[in-house]
């Protein structure tokens, strides 16, 4: 697909998905549209159908969108969602409200991302045992060839399950402010 | 694929759509369904006790894989890891036919996490028809669309939602996967009726139906799959029913899961519905 309106719909809809998914950008959009335009390097037709986008409800598509994406973590670590009651939905927005979900599977990235921000950064960080986290790295060789790399989280009070992989692991430990993640083990899993 | 080889494909009758809460129930009162749909999304790269699920419900259940992801409303093409992905499993269930969304998900790279609008526009139908063909070549099996909920439509349409899901069904190819929910939902949002727009519909291509309920926040419903369905959304679905013989009916809770009995019962009375459908017609379902 490589004609202009196709290129020009692409274009519009990358814009579109990252409106939905930033805050900032959809404050811009109504505040500072010019800068807004320079910044997301769109032209004057894209921005005048993301104005259009805006006055049909964006906001509302941008609330919605955020609320299924909360749906769906709470979902996968329901350990975490009940530890923190209430406060899920507000720590989720804090966390999502500017970072696009990515990765695959999309949900199961979204969650691990989540939960490293709350340990680290979150506003509900303080409510989390901490100086440290345990991890386990877990490598899968399938056919004798390095299938896929898991990091997983080994505090029990998180229960994170093997749904959540990461597709490679990041470092032997990570620091962040107070915290460190300190990985505990390793795991081979071969299967012929 | 002409309606009339969407008319031949077998008829699958009344199921639900499959969520593991369910499995227990489903293996006690196996009679509740004839067939289940399952998320596609659920069995990539399965671990083993998604492997082992997925292997107990195929051996006891028709299964229509549905795709959330493969974002085929996408300008930028198809995400190859998806495509693959969703090949793999649609492979494994050797299924009558596929389910997919009139939506994108992607672009430029972000995922939005749900399921946007495309705009009503022959750019947009061009961009489906290239996207259908690559997944088609991926997915040798009867590729079905559904209608999605709208919370806006964008600037500048060419065509109103009927005639944009009648050019797209016939320009792709590809048979209607009519959710009648939705249809109710943005009935209610968008202020128009239903009726009018199903008349208008390409009825012909209808192989499958969704139905369930959902619930109303700020004075809009919001198709959250978390209610009993309610009656005018049974009306709508009579109506289909009386106006075509869809091959199947997926009743799709997700949330606030009811006692399963309560499931059953909707179940019952779909399978009523579609009964009369299938004699009206002379049929033998």
């Amino acid at each position: 697909m490589s004609s202009d309106d196709v290129e020009q719909l692409a274009r519009q809809q990358a814009a579109m998905v990252r409106l939905c998914t930033s805050r900032a950008l959809r404050s811009e959009l109504a505040e500072k549209p010019a800068r807004l335009q320079a910044e997301m390097g769109v032209d004057q037709h894209t921005l005048t159908v993301l104005q259009g986008l805006r006055e049909r409800g964006l906001p509302t598509v941008a609330t919605a969108l955020l609320a299924k994406r909360r749906q769906a973590v709470a979902h996968l670590i329901p350990a975490v969602a009940k530890r923190l009651g209430d406060r899920f939905a507000r720590a989720f927005d804090e966390f999502a409200g500017d970072r696009p979900p990515t990765g695959h599977p999309v949900h199961a990235s979204d969650a691990i991302a989540f939960c490293e921000w709350l340990a680290t950064c979150g506003s509900a960080a303080d409510d989390w045992p901490g100086g440290f986290l345990k991890c386990q790295i877990t490598l899968l060789f399938v056919n004798k060839k390095l299938y896929k790399c898991a990091f997983f989280v080994y505090d029990p009070a998180w229960e994170l399950t093997p749904r959540i992989l990461r597709p490679k692991c990041r470092c032997w430990w990570l620091q962040w402010g107070r915290r460190v993640w300190v990985v505990t083990g390793w795991r081979v899993v071969s299967l012929q | 694929m002409s309606s009339a080889v969407l008319q031949g494909l077998p008829s699958l009758g009344v199921g639900l759509g499959f969520r593991s809460p369910f499995r227990a129930d489903l293996f006690a009162q196996p009679e509740t369904c004839d067939f289940l749909e399952i998320t596609a999304e659920h069995y990539f790269e399965p671990s083993s006790a998604k492997r082992d699920e997925l292997d107990l419900l195929k051996s006891r259940y028709p299964l229509i894989p549905h795709g959330l992801s493969l974002s085929l409303g996408s300008a930028e093409g198809l995400d190859q890891w998806t495509l693959t992905r969703l090949a793999e499993v649609v492979e494994d269930v050797r299924p009558l036919w596929w389910s997919e969304h009139v939506a994108f998900t992607q672009a430029g790279g972000v995922e939005a996490g749900h399921l946007l609008p495309v705009p009503r526009t022959r750019t947009a139908i061009k961009v489906f028809v290239e996207n259908v063909k690559r997944a088609r070549d991926a997915i040798p099996v009867p590729l079905i669309l559904e209608n999605i909920t709208y919370e806006l439509t964008w600037p500048h349409d060419e065509l109103d939602e009927a005639a944009f899901l009648g050019e797209l069904l016939d320009r792709t190819d590809c048979g209607l996967l009519l959710d009648v929910t939705n249809l109710f939902t943005n009935s209610i949002n968008h202020r128009f009726d239903p009726l009018n727009l199903l008349e208008r519909l390409p009825l012909d291509r209808v192989v499958q139906l969704h139905f369930v309920g959902g619930h109303e926040e700020n004075g809009r419903l919001i198709d959250s799959h978390s209610r009993a369905t309610p009656e005018p959304v049974w009306q709508l679905l009579e109506a289909v029913c009386r106006a075509t013989i869809p091959k199947g009916i997926i009743l799709e809770r997700d949330e606030n899961l009811p006692p399963f009995q309560e499931l059953a019962d909707e179940l019952a009375r779909a399978r009523r519905l579609w009964k009369s459908s299938v004699t009206v017609a002379g049929v033998v379902p």
